[in-house]
């Protein structure tokens, strides 16, 4: 799930206040983006498990300071991986979302990943068409994760 | 086999932090259907060799894209000239912000764990220091801050995230 917050400003303590209660919940985020610029937003993405966690408590911060939670319920991250900080490499990602119509809901680069948010019903599409641009080895990692073993 | 590991430590262990500072930020706002257009001009930059530090996009609404882009000055030139070309020519909203800085920094299964964006930006807010965007993805966490700031923000988490020492 994508959970965006349009107007919050990182200034405004509803923001550390959720953040804050989502970690005593131990609800991770396993994506966040804020921008403080011409638009104040943040989103973030947890599991739907956790939502059903977490969501009241969000609501019930965001309700004071007027704000309404926008939610994209079926959302997968691709990880692209490396971006050797390139703006060739990041704009034939962009171009290949775009002429496909994959929605991007998020992006945020990393050390060496490009994570994009997008349906996660087109998670195998969006694979397939980067695998027309992009040369991968042969034993790369399978685009779908195996059922991950937790570590606690 | 991939794992999760899901743990919480009062102070995080983080592999090492970075500061890059001189560097310009680009918030660039456009139409969904201009993305193609955007990322074929990137490629065009530098003649395909352009670099970037840092790259953020969050969607606006049904319409609309907002994309952030952090580069070093010294490739200002030919940067912000194609920039504002597309911005003019495509109905693209265009704003920058230099100098800026940048802190960055990476931990162990960032991805898994909860409460790691949580101190920082709680941390932040603490201590009354601002910051301009946040991108916080697999092991990563990226700080924009304005010019000069970036130590104050790296000095203050600190007090929460640490690199462990040899002994």
């Amino acid at each position: 799930m994508q959970i965006t917050l349009p107007g919050l400003s990182p200034e405004e303590s509803v923001l550390t206040d959720i953040l804050d209660r989502l970690a005593k919940k131990q609800i991770n985020l396993s994506f966040l983006c804020l921008d403080a610029t011409s638009i104040s937003q943040v989103c973030f993405c947890m599991t739907t498990t956790d939502y059903a966690v977490g969501r009241e408590l969000i609501d019930d911060l965001l309700r004071p300071a007027g704000i309404c939670s926008e939610v994209v319920t079926s959302v997968g991250t691709l990880a692209l991986f490396p971006h050797q900080s390139s703006l060739n490499i990041l704009g034939h990602v962009l171009e290949v979302f775009g002429r496909n119509e994959l929605p991007v809901y998020g992006l945020s680069s990393s050390i060496s990943a490009l994570a994009i948010n997008t349906d996660y019903h087109r998670l195998d599409q969006a694979a397939e068409l980067l695998k027309g641009v992009f040369l991968l080895p042969e034993n790369h990692a399978p685009f779908r994760q195996i059922l991950p073993v937790k570590s606690m | 086999m991939e794992t999760a590991a899901t743990y919480w430590e009062p102070v995080i262990k983080i592999y090492g932090s970075h500061i890059k500072t001189d560097l310009v930020m680009t918030t660039l706002r456009f139409p969904l259907e201009r993305l193609a257009f955007l990322g074929e001009q990137l490629q065009e930059i530098e003649n395909g060799l352009g670099r970037f530090e840092m790259a953020v996009m969050q969607w606006v609404d049904d319409h609309t894209l907002q994309f952030i882009l952090l580069y070093e000055s010294d490739r200002d030139r030919s940067y912000r000239r194609l920039l504002s070309d597309i911005a003019e020519n495509f109905s693209i909203t265009l704003e920058i912000s230099e100098p800026v800085e940048l802190l960055y920094f990476h931990g162990p299964h960032f991805q898994d764990r909860f409460g790691v964006a949580s101190s920082a930006l709680t941390t932040l807010k603490k201590h009354h220091l601002k910051i301009l965007a946040a991108g916080c993805s697999g092991t990563s966490i990226y700080l924009v801050t304005d010019e000069q700031k970036a130590q104050s923000v790296a000095e203050v988490l600190k007090k929460v995230f640490t690199v462990p020492g040899f002994s």
